[in-house]
């Protein structure tokens, strides 16, 4: 009983401690900052709408990278996978005429454009030894780029001050809203986002390729040396990685926004990494950990309307004293449980 | 305290020595004395306490209870800075030498670290002794030289050395001759008696009965921690201190050598087989060998001479692609290379029906953070199908008595194993399948007698179904113990082959590369 509490309380309280104490920096008592966030985030079905579409990006790529890390792979393109996924079902949706055909094509474009950039990644670590976090990163940059590009010159909307296409015809607008008020971003890719962490989570741990990525994530040369071709699992992880990121595209273009507009993520890619992280790139732990990041993301600018001092950035240092807190909790965790297996034994 | 010193006294004693890691007592009472002029073995299995011990003597851990008494004076020993002070020194089985750097600098840095001037001028004071203390040692290699330039027996050598620089009284060597030739292990000894005569008190740790026996003048066994026996080596015998080792009567099984007869089919065959791998300093010249069903053959000699790489030609056909080899390689009577040509990839070799233990277990064949099942799904027959079948439990199970593996859980991950406990999962997985072939690099590295035994058994059992093994081992003991047949390897060749009754002394000279 005191050991628990000096292996949990001692964490959760400097945890929670450090954050009430920057709560008061800012003049604002920690619990009302508490209330605020989770008011702003859950209280109204249009701030939950909210927040389940961010938990939806943050899932699809969250799961992703998670298929990636287990290789023992660290891309960070999430990012610019999703952007481009995004920009290239615009662009498709815009050009083509609203046929059930073309509906299909729709779809699959944005999850083929962002494999193929994720096998770009897998083709410059397997054939030329270059990094994964760094060609995955530049490729982040060529996105942003190419986007600029593709906007401002060929399909920024006429009617619009914003740097944005479009809207796509809405033959195209696949994906509706679960809340019934207009422009409610919550969409039924939702579910899908649910049960794409459900089937990575089996593909991972009950299928021949899953157990082999697993394998490889381990100990590379045991893999290679159980018949295991280790460039197969990387192009395959990287590609699975970067094909479950473009789904985001669906959760933006086809189900909320139905148009692309330049700096509409809110660094989605980069937030999955921390909650594949604290999710210990466990798919289906995935699913908690983006709610609770998505509380935090949209509970960030209610805090940034509704008090003084926190702004947005202030957020951010709260997150990350979180994220510490759980890997800290996580960790004592673990050496509870091996403490049990050693007395059992 | 030199006035209650007598010269009779032990210089170094530890009294009634526990040490606990969490709930479980590593070391148990232990009470041992050390004299000077006297060289004392500690034994024991695996797990028996016996790092643990030596350890705490040279204050890298510190004990629970108990004492150790210096000269008659009970000391703490905290850290290995302490213990250099009291003239207390040790040689750690892997060696702590910085590859990069050269012989100088690390007597500079062993001076350095004992000297308060901040390493300014007192290596020069001990240039004479050093070359002393060279040619004591017969080793002579230019200061200059990096020390990855170094042989096996020249960096334990300048291990030694260095802590000659400071008169230890007290010198304990661990597992000394673990890394050793066989034919360097009788002038290690011979060192050792010189040292001896220094006069200064030795501790080895061993689990090597026969070096007892011949070189040894006290020894005490350790079992579960604890002293179970003690005697001058003058009056006991390797019998008794094998039965203190285990706690129980073990049968060594005598060799019961399988001749080869002609017209036994031919399993694995090399013709005229070369090869030269850029990375490896080492060129495979002209291997012509063949190994049949039913015979356990050891691929011998002293490490590094080309068994590794001759077993890796077998397992990864791929790398003969290309000018760097010559030769073929047969397996089951399909070519795995021809002329350079590999025909099969590993993948391809591995759903073969072979068995592969590699010689780093936790580098080649196993993963610590994987459970049982997914252990044995490194086995390429345990996942045939797309979605993974779930790991028979009587597979493990089987296994699991076979090798008389412990605890009784299946739940647990492989790291949750000892070293031991680990290695006979290796096993048990790669003769799960009943493989035709079975390659082993040092099969029993590490491993306690009762595994050891085990490990060897399975072997022979495979061999009594008509397969084969192949096993690379540079213990005499264990190959002259278990082989039917034995290929030494040196320099890239196999420059002879012995059939029983062996010869250990033709066997040593073999591995020197005589003839």
């Amino acid at each position: 009983m005191k050991r628990a509490f000096y292996r949990y309380g001692i964490a959760a309280i400097t945890g929670i401690g450090a954050i009430s104490v920057l709560c008061l920096f800012a003049h604002e008592s920690p619990w009302h900052v508490v209330q605020i966030l989770l008011n702003t985030s859950l209280g109204e079905p249009e701030d939950l709408s909210v927040t389940l579409f961010y938990a939806t990006h943050l899932m699809f790529c969250a799961t992703g990278l998670a298929v990636a890390f287990q290789a023992g792979l660290f891309p960070i393109g999430a990012e610019g996978q999703l952007s481009f996924a995004c920009l290239t079902t615009t662009m498709v949706a815009i050009m083509l005429p609203p046929t059930y055909f073309s509906l299909v094509i729709v779809l699959v474009t944005g999850l083929l454009a962002s494999t193929v950039l994720g096998l770009i990644v897998a083709y410059f670590k397997c054939k030329k030894g270059a990094h994964e976090v760094i060609t995955s990163m530049m490729l982040n940059f060529i996105v942003a780029a190419f986007a600029n590009y593709m906007v401002s010159h060929h399909f920024q909307s006429h009617s619009s001050q914003d740097p944005e296409t479009a809207i796509i015809h809405s033959r195209f607008w696949l994906f509706p809203s679960i809340f019934h008020a207009e422009g409610s971003p919550a969409n039924v890719t939702f579910f899908l986002a649910v049960l794409a962490c459900v089937a990575a989570w089996y593909f991972l741990e009950k299928t021949r390729p899953g157990f082999e990525i697993r394998a490889v994530g381990k100990s590379k040369s045991v893999a290679q040396n159980s018949g295991i071709s280790v460039e197969r699992i990387y192009v395959l992880a990287l590609g699975i990685s970067a094909l479950l990121a473009g789904f985001g595209a669906w959760n933006q273009i086809l189900g909320y926004a139905h148009k692309y507009q330049i700096g509409f993520s809110a660094d989605y890619g980069f937030l999955a990494i921390a909650v594949a992280l604290v999710a210990r790139n466990n798919p289906l732990a995935i699913i908690p950990s983006s709610l609770f990041f998505a509380i935090l993301l949209k509970g960030a600018t209610g805090l940034d309307i509704e008090t003084d001092f926190i702004t947005r950035d202030f957020v951010k240092i709260i997150q990350a004293v979180l994220i510490l807190m759980f890997l800290v909790l996580q960790k004592q965790r673990d050496k509870s449980r091996a403490e049990a297996e050693a007395r059992r034994t | 305290m030199s006035a209650e010193f007598s010269a009779n006294a032990p210089i170094v004693s530890v009294r009634n020595l526990t040490k606990f890691y969490g709930r479980e007592a590593a070391s148990r009472n232990v009470s041992i004395d050390f004299h000077l002029g006297r060289i004392h073995a500690v034994i024991g299995e695996n797990g028996a306490g016996k790092s643990t011990l030596m350890k705490m003597l040279f204050g890298l851990e510190q004990p629970s209870e108990g004492e150790i008494v210096f000269r008659g004076q009970p000391v703490a020993v905290t850290s290995p800075r302490v213990a250099k002070g009291l003239r207390i020194a040790m040689v750690h089985q892997h060696f702590m030498l910085a590859e990069n750097l050269s012989v100088e600098d690390h007597l500079r840095l062993e001076v350095n670290s004992r000297d308060k001037t901040w390493g300014v001028g007192p290596y020069s004071s001990f240039e004479k002794k050093i070359a002393e203390l060279q040619s004591f040692l017969k080793l002579d290699v230019p200061l200059n030289s990096a020390v990855r330039q170094l042989s096996i027996v020249q960096k334990q050598k300048l291990e030694i050395l260095k802590t000659l620089l400071f008169d230890p009284d007290f010198l304990i060597f661990d597992e000394p001759t673990a890394v050793l030739p066989p034919n360097e292990v009788e002038k290690f000894y011979g060192l050792l008696r010189e040292l001896r005569s220094k006069p200064t008190a030795i501790a080895i740790v061993t689990h090597k009965l026969r070096e007892v026996m011949m070189y040894a003048d006290d020894v005490t066994v350790l079992r579960r921690g604890e002293v179970k026996f003690h005697s001058a080596v003058s009056s006991t015998s390797a019998e008794i201190l094998a039965r203190n080792m285990v706690g129980e009567n073990i049968t060594k099984t005598v060799n019961d050598f399988h001749i080869r007869t002609k017209g036994r089919e031919t399993i694995l065959s090399f013709k005229d087989f070369s090869f030269h791998h850029p990375t490896l300093r080492l060129s495979l010249v002209n291997v012509d060998a063949r190994i049949t069903a039913g015979e356990i053959v050891a691929f011998a000699g002293v490490e590094g001479n080309g068994q590794t790489d001759l077993i890796k030609c077998i397992l990864f056909p791929e790398l003969c692609d290309g000018p760097r080899a010559q030769g073929s390689i047969q397996l089951f009577g399909t070519p795995l290379v021809e002329s350079g040509h590999s025909l099969v990839r590993h993948a391809g070799v591995r759903r073969l029906p072979i068995g592969w233990i590699g010689e780093d277990r936790l580098r080649e064949s196993a993963i610590a953070e994987f459970n049982l099942s997914d252990h044995f799904r490194l086995l390429p027959h345990h996942r045939s199908k797309a979605r993974l079948a779930p790991v028979a439990l009587e597979l493990l199970t089987q296994a699991q008595s076979q090798f008389d593996i412990r605890p009784l859980r299946l739940n647990l991950k492989l790291g949750d194993f000892s070293g031991g406990n680990q290695q006979k999962w290796v096993i048990a997985r790669e003769v799960s399948h009943s493989p035709r072939l079975l390659i082993a690099a040092h099969p029993t590295r590490g491993v306690d007698f009762a595994a050891e035994a085990r490990i060897h058994a399975t072997f022979r059992e495979l061999r009594g179904q008509n397969k084969s093994v192949i096993f690379i081992s540079s213990d005499l003991d264990e190959i002259c113990n278990l082989a039917d047949r034995i290929l030494v390897f040196f320099k890239g060749q196999i420059i002879s082959e012995f059939t029983p009754p062996f010869s250990r002394e033709r066997l040593g000279q073999a591995f020197g590369g005589h003839v």
